[in-house]
């Protein structure tokens, strides 16, 4: 798989780099801040973009921005989020109308290979990937009449890696229950909460977005 | 006050007609032989009385003495009734008349602000009282009427009379008579101690009411010792008259107090304008000017402060306003407040010289007051200032410790486990392989914390995005349910949305820590110029404003040159609104 990394401290990103390499990925370039990963990926059009939030010139949100003009202007390329802060406000505006090919990670995450090379390989397929710290506190959010409560326990563990994006397939391995079980808890919450159900793991995770945010 | 004036004009209508029913009586006495002359004394002295009392009655009608002086000038009418041929109305104008007396002790020891002070006072009018009543009954009830020592064989029969009680007769009329010097004494030590504790002006006006009085007793008590020693009806019948013309002239002592009163008072308002218009500036010649017109040379003044709802005197420091209504005269200009003024005596006259007063120098008054509230507000500034320094340093405290308890023990656990690792890497990779995992374990916690810690801070998400999501983030970590209620429709500038955020952050800490609340709702909009953030909880309300959390908010958006208000809410919980300008 071809990636193009971009980040503004060398450090980050040759660390970055490095991991993505070690796991078996072709890192094609790097960029240091939005207009050059633009050119890049244009240049190299690769499988997939890492892309830290916070770049030169103003250093707030020059990754958002870039992705998604990626996703507006080169839709089979995958961008993968990073940033430093866990908020649902990034999250909602990534993932506004199209989830597909989009993921949002917490930086600390790269130091988990695993979970990396898997949201890579989500966001590079035309899935999702929001990372779990960001759903928990979207999931953990206090609501009068807590329409959650209505889950079951198990129910809500699904309902949360469902937010982050996952496969059922995914989800049975992780939980290490079968894939028929998850299919049953998914429309069991899917009914609970009074949600259409829907096929895709990218259109699903909208669905269960718009519903938590209200 | 009409329903006093009707009431009052009865009463005159009655002094009177007791007055005039009094004429025949006496005309027609077949016992009394200087009948004329006395009815002249009786008339004059108990109209006088009574008329004086009702003027004094309607000039104040919380004041007792008006009263007092019209019952006087009442039960003196009666004595017309001894003279009556009739034993009913003679034994009444026999036995009631003296209560005159009575009401004349009460009357001078309440001078002149009707009230009795001490236990002196308050004891000589009782013993008064019971001697011109209870006392005198028994008198009247085993005293033969037409024995010559009293009043004579022509005279009419005592139809109250207990005949053969010559003996206790004797002994009453003996014991009234020590016990009225007694009380003489007594009237005569605390009608001193009262006019020690006047005012100049006061004195100035009514010494000559008291020495009257005075005189009229002491000269009355002689007239019933004599009487006890056996003195002859003609020494009786002088020392009697000699009581009667400072009696006359009590009613008339009073008028010219309240006349003269009046002249010096319109002396010292006088003086007071021609003074001022002078130009002293500083508030202590006003307080001067004003206490050498009162004469009263413990005067103060305090001043109005609109924002703290209260007064303060001429440095700014808050003063409180006495309980006693008599020791304070409140001044206003315009329907507002302005200042109050501090007796050091309390007050005889109801205040008007003070109100006469205040009025003239209204304008100087409002002078100081300006001056006085913004002294008040440099204070609360400074303290304010102080609080809020304090607090950045205990905040700077807590993110040390967090620093050194959270973090900084993680990263020293790390280099540990790192070194340790290092050291196993040969010799047992498993064991180092498990404290590298361990390694990267307290790693990840640290930058959690990290993170958190910079969130607290200062929120990325605030300077990044703005206001809205910055408050949606704090809502989606509290511990209680948060709505977000915006219409905010683009960014503000920073210093404006951070003094926001930190109020509503606050506030949802304070909501969390105190109320108990099972929600709380923000609501935040432009008004005006001016940015409106309100927080509302449903918990139990009663919040106090001067507590710790909420003064600190106050003070954090007086900083941002903002306002707070808090509030119960209705249906319980409470409200708390803090309008902050934008800063341009």
């Amino acid at each position: 798989m071809r990636v193009v990394v971009a980040d503004d401290s060398v450090l980050m990103r040759e660390g970055i780099v490095h991991i993505l390499v070690d796991a078996g990925f072709d890192v094609v370039a790097q960029a240091g801040d939005a207009e050059d990963l633009m050119r890049k990926v244009r240049a190299h059009k690769p499988d997939v973009a890492v892309v830290d939030v916070r770049m030169p010139p103003t250093h707030t949100d020059e990754g958002l921005k870039a992705a998604r003009e990626i996703r507006a202007e080169m839709p089979d390329i995958g961008v993968l989020v990073l940033s430093q802060y866990v908020e649902e406000t990034y999250a909602r505006e990534l993932l506004t109308d199209n989830a597909s090919g989009v993921g949002y990670l917490l930086k600390d995450r790269v130091s988990d290979v695993t979970a990396l090379t898997d949201a890579l390989r989500r966001v590079a397929s035309g899935g999702s990937a929001l990372d779990p710290e960001v759903v928990s506190q979207i999931l953990g959010r206090r609501r009068v009449d807590d329409p959650l409560e209505a889950l079951t326990a198990r129910e809500r563990e699904v309902l949360g890696l469902v937010a982050e994006g996952r496969s059922n397939s995914a989800i049975a391995k992780d939980l290490v229950i079968s894939e028929r079980a998850v299919e049953k808890h998914v429309t069991g919450i899917f009914g609970k909460l009074d949600l259409p159900p829907s096929g895709d793991d990218h259109r699903r995770i909208l669905a269960v977005l718009a519903f938590l945010q209200g | 006050m009409t329903g006093l004036r009707r009431a009052l004009l009865v009463i005159a209508a009655a002094a009177l007609a007791l007055g005039l029913a009094g004429i025949p009586v006496v005309l027609s006495s077949n016992h009394n032989d200087d009948a004329v002359p006395q009815l002249m004394a009786t008339l004059v002295i108990g109209w006088s009385f009574v008329g004086t009392g009702i003027y004094a009655w309607w000039r104040r009608p919380g004041n007792s003495i008006g009263t007092l002086m019209t019952l006087t000038g009442f039960f003196w009418l009666l004595f017309a009734f001894n003279a009556s041929n009739s034993p009913g109305l003679f034994i009444i104008g026999m036995a009631l008349p003296v209560i005159a007396f009575g009401f004349l002790v009460h009357l001078l020891l309440s001078f002149p602000d009707g009230r009795l002070s001490g236990r002196l006072e308050r004891s000589v009018v009782i013993t008064t009282y019971l001697l011109v009543t209870v006392v005198q009954w028994i008198t009247v009830v085993f005293g033969d009427t037409q024995d010559p020592s009293l009043c004579g064989p022509e005279c009419p029969a005592n139809p109250l009379l207990i005949a053969g009680y010559e003996t206790v007769f004797n002994v009453a009329v003996s014991a009234t008579a020590l016990i009225v010097v007694a009380v003489i004494a007594g009237l005569l030590v605390a009608l001193r101690r009262r006019w020690k504790r006047w005012a100049p002006a006061t004195r100035n006006a009514y010494t000559p009411v008291l020495w009257t009085g005075a005189a009229v007793l002491v000269l009355q008590s002689a007239l019933l010792v004599a009487d006890v020693l056996g003195a002859s009806d003609g020494m009786i019948t002088v020392v009697f008259s000699a009581v009667l013309f400072p009696l006359a002239a009590i009613p008339y002592a009073y008028l010219a107090g309240v006349l003269r009163t009046r002249l010096s008072q319109a002396d010292a308002v006088g003086e007071l304008i021609t003074s001022l218009s002078r130009g002293g500036d500083h508030q202590r010649d006003l307080v001067e000017m004003m206490s050498g017109a009162l004469g009263d040379p413990a005067l103060d003044i305090a001043f109005w402060v609109p924002e703290l709802e209260g007064y303060v005197d001429s440095q700014g420091i808050p003063v409180e306003v006495p309980a006693n209504p008599r020791r304070w005269t409140a001044v206003q200009h315009d329907g507002r407040p302005i200042a109050v003024l501090l007796h050091g005596a309390p007050l005889e006259d109801g205040g008007d010289s003070a109100r006469r007063l205040a009025a003239a120098a209204a304008l100087n008054l409002e002078n100081e007051r300006l001056e006085a509230e913004l002294r008040s507000r440099v204070r609360e500034l400074r303290a304010s200032r102080r609080r809020l320094v304090e607090a950045g340093d205990a905040e700077r405290t807590r993110v040390e410790r967090n620093l050194h308890d959270g973090a900084q023990q993680r990263l020293v656990a790390l280099a540990l486990s790192l070194r340790l690792a290092r050291s196993k890497v040969e010799e047992d990779p498993a064991r180092a392989a498990g404290l590298l995992d361990e390694a990267t374990g307290e790693l990840e916690e640290a930058t959690r914390e990290l993170r958190e810690l910079a969130r607290g801070i200062h929120p990325a998400i605030l300077t990044d995005r703005g206001l809205e999501p910055a408050l949606e983030a704090l809502a989606s970590r509290a511990a209680i349910p948060v709505y977000i209620d915006s219409n905010l429709e683009s960014r503000l500038p920073a210093g404006t949305e951070a003094a926001a955020y930190y109020v509503v952050a606050e506030a949802l800490t304070n909501v969390a820590r105190h109320a108990g609340a099972g929600r709380a709702d923000v609501t935040v909009g432009l008004n005006g110029g001016d940015l409106e953030v309100t927080v509302r909880d449903d918990g139990q309300g009663g919040a106090d404003p001067e507590g710790s959390g909420l003064r600190g908010l106050a003070d954090r958006v007086g900083a941002a040159d903002g306002t707070l208000l808090v509030a119960d809410r209705p249906g319980g919980g409470t409200e708390v609104q803090a309008r902050i300008p934008v800063a341009p």
